[in-house]
């Protein structure tokens, strides 16, 4: 146990050193900060498909509501309206992802993914239609407040959140959903309320980090959220190892590393970044034998 | 504790697999359900233990100060009003230890069950050797031990097992009744178990249940049922 906490301590403390020596140069600590927070937007993800095993395609337009959400508000309000759109976000991506998370999660599999991924495609449509949005351009001036130390501390504290959770009861629950989900029944264990709520939860999570990401680039569009987003997240968690919180954050950072440094490259960043993505996941299922572990629970 | 069924239905597409079935389960009596493969018994149980919405017919659950209507309701909501079950098919967190697998239930059933009670239990069923064992490794008799264990630490008051003694030889038959009678004995349990083999069912059962096509053919004492010449029409064709 007290490994694991020297561990954790370790990490804390190696994230915020970081964070201080990026945060003089501009270039550091934005490239500091995208990965930072791609990793607390995959931890986000890993809550509810590392856990109960319920696939999601929509997290990237979860992270985008965030950043909306705070956009919007710092726009008008300023830093002050910042932290309420944070706030706002988380709710409004919860209530979301609970609302639709009601009707959907009762899908297995392949029927799960195409419901998130309209899921997902509305709210693109939305982001594009906000009023004070900006439409397809999307929203600048945002005022950027959160620099890489804000970011080291979120990510700190949502993969404590994260191990937390996965330790408690609830979280043990879950996890027997997402190994044998009518087992979890036979035990009593309330499979449709948690998974729900674990969908919310994760859902507000990567939307805080969406929220931080606004913050921090000062400008964002409906383009930043779209599919592909969702397709890095889950591709991270995949290859990082559903449920293991560090290895999906470590390999989300990875990824948004990859769209950095292919990013001078134009338009043939996004086929070298395939063929990495392809690459790493069969380097992943070939250490692990075969599989991605729960991603499909059987029904 | 009584539960009390009444006319249940369900259908696959065109396939009636129950077809306006009363049942009733009281706390004390072992009760066992018979009948040719496609019956419906599964599919029964299924029903009466929530993991199917019936198309018709209720599911009441007398619980001595009131009545729990069940009909429509999840599973977790029989599991704790006390209804638990095994599978046909034994599902087991495989990984895990028996130990942590009985853990899950009582804890999922909101711990109405002791952890000594939980620890005794594995000595009735002959499994305390295997409490930290992970539930995987073990053979085929003893995983099937391991769910009715499960399902009684969960704190069930009405147990539905679904052929607890399929693929079991004559011995370990003989011993699972043993055990079984001896557990329904000592917590007041209500049994009712599919199961084809008419001796096992007669040592064990105060009444029977035969189904066939989806409707119950006869019910009664096992000697009276098993006797039955459509009953024996129905499972041997005689
Ligand atoms: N999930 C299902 N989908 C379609 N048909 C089913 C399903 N489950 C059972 N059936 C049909 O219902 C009938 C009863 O099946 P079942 O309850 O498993 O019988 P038993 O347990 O008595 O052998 C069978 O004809 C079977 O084919
Ligand atoms: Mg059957």
């Amino acid at each position: 146990m007290s490994g694991r906490r020297m561990l954790g301590v370790g990490l804390a403390a190696a994230l915020c050193l970081g964070a201080v020596w990026t945060a003089g140069d501009r270039y550091a600590a934005g490239v500091f900060c995208r990965l930072t927070l791609a990793a607390a937007a995959a931890v986000g993800l890993d809550l509810t498909l590392g856990l109960t095993g319920q696939i999601s395609l929509c997290h990237g337009a979860f992270m985008g509501l965030g950043a909306y959400a705070a956009g919007i508000f710092a726009v008008r309000y300023g830093p002050a309206g910042l932290c309420m759109g944070l706030l706002c976000g988380m709710g409004l991506a919860a209530l979301t992802a609970g609302g639709t998370g009601w009707f959907v999660l009762s899908l297995h599999g392949d029927y799960l993914a195409v419901a998130t991924l309209g899921l997902g495609e509305v709210l693109r449509v939305v982001f594009e239609n906000l009023p004070a949005g900006g439409g397809v351009r999307g929203l600048t001036g945002i005022p950027r407040t959160t620099g890489p130390l804000f970011c080291a501390l979120l990510l700190v504290g949502v993969l404590l959140l994260a191990f937390r959770l996965k330790r408690s009861r609830w979280g043990r629950f879950a996890a027997a959903i997402g190994a044998d989900e009518r087992a979890a029944l036979a035990c009593g264990i309330p499979a449709h309320p948690v998974k729900v709520a674990a969908f919310a939860l994760s859902a507000a999570v990567t939307a805080l980090a969406g929220g931080l990401w606004a913050g921090m680039i000062g400008f964002i569009a409906p383009s930043d959220f779209a599919f592909t987003r969702s397709i890095d997240l889950l591709a991270a968690v995949v290859a990082g190892g559903p449920g293991h919180i560090l290895g999906p954050a470590l390999a989300a950072a990875g990824i948004e590393g990859l769209h950095i440094l292919f990013q001078p490259l134009g338009r043939w960043q996004m086929l070298l970044y395939g063929v990495a993505l392809v690459l790493l996941l069969r380097f992943r299922a070939g250490r692990r034998g075969h599989g991605v572990g729960r991603a499909h629970p059987q029904k | 504790m009584e539960l009390v069924a009444k006319g249940l239905y369900r259908r696959f597409g065109g396939v009636r697999a129950v077809d306006g079935v009363d049942v009733t389960l009281r706390e004390g009596e072992t009760v066992g359900l018979c009948g040719p493969n496609g019956a419906g018994k599964t599919t029964l149980f299924d029903l009466l233990t929530g993991f199917a919405r019936p198309d018709g017919g209720h599911i009441r659950l007398d619980t001595g100060h009131g009545w729990l209507e069940l009909t429509g309701k999840p599973p977790y909501r029989f599991a704790r009003a006390g209804i638990l079950r095994s599978f046909q098919q034994i599902r087991l967190y495989g990984d895990r230890t028996v130990a942590e697998n009985l853990e899950l239930a009582r804890m999922g059933c909101r711990q109405r069950c002791l952890r000594e009670d939980a620890e005794g239990l594995l000595y009735e069923l002959g499994l305390a050797d295997v409490a930290e064992r992970p539930a995987g490794e073990l053979a085929y008799g003893p995983r099937r031990r391991v769910e009715i264990a499960r399902a009684i630490a969960g704190g069930a008051r009405l147990l539905f097992l679904d052929e607890p003694a399929a693929g079991m030889g004559r011995e370990e038959t003989a011993e699972l009744a043993g055990q079984l009678t001896a557990c329904q004995a000592r917590r007041g349990l209500g049994i009712l178990l599919i199961e084809h083999d008419f001796d096992f069912l007669a040592s064990i059962c105060d009444r029977v249940y035969c189904m066939a096509e989806g409707k119950i053919l006869r019910e009664g004492p096992p000697a009276r049922v098993f006797g039955d010449r459509a009953v024996r029409a129905a499972l041997f064709g005689e």
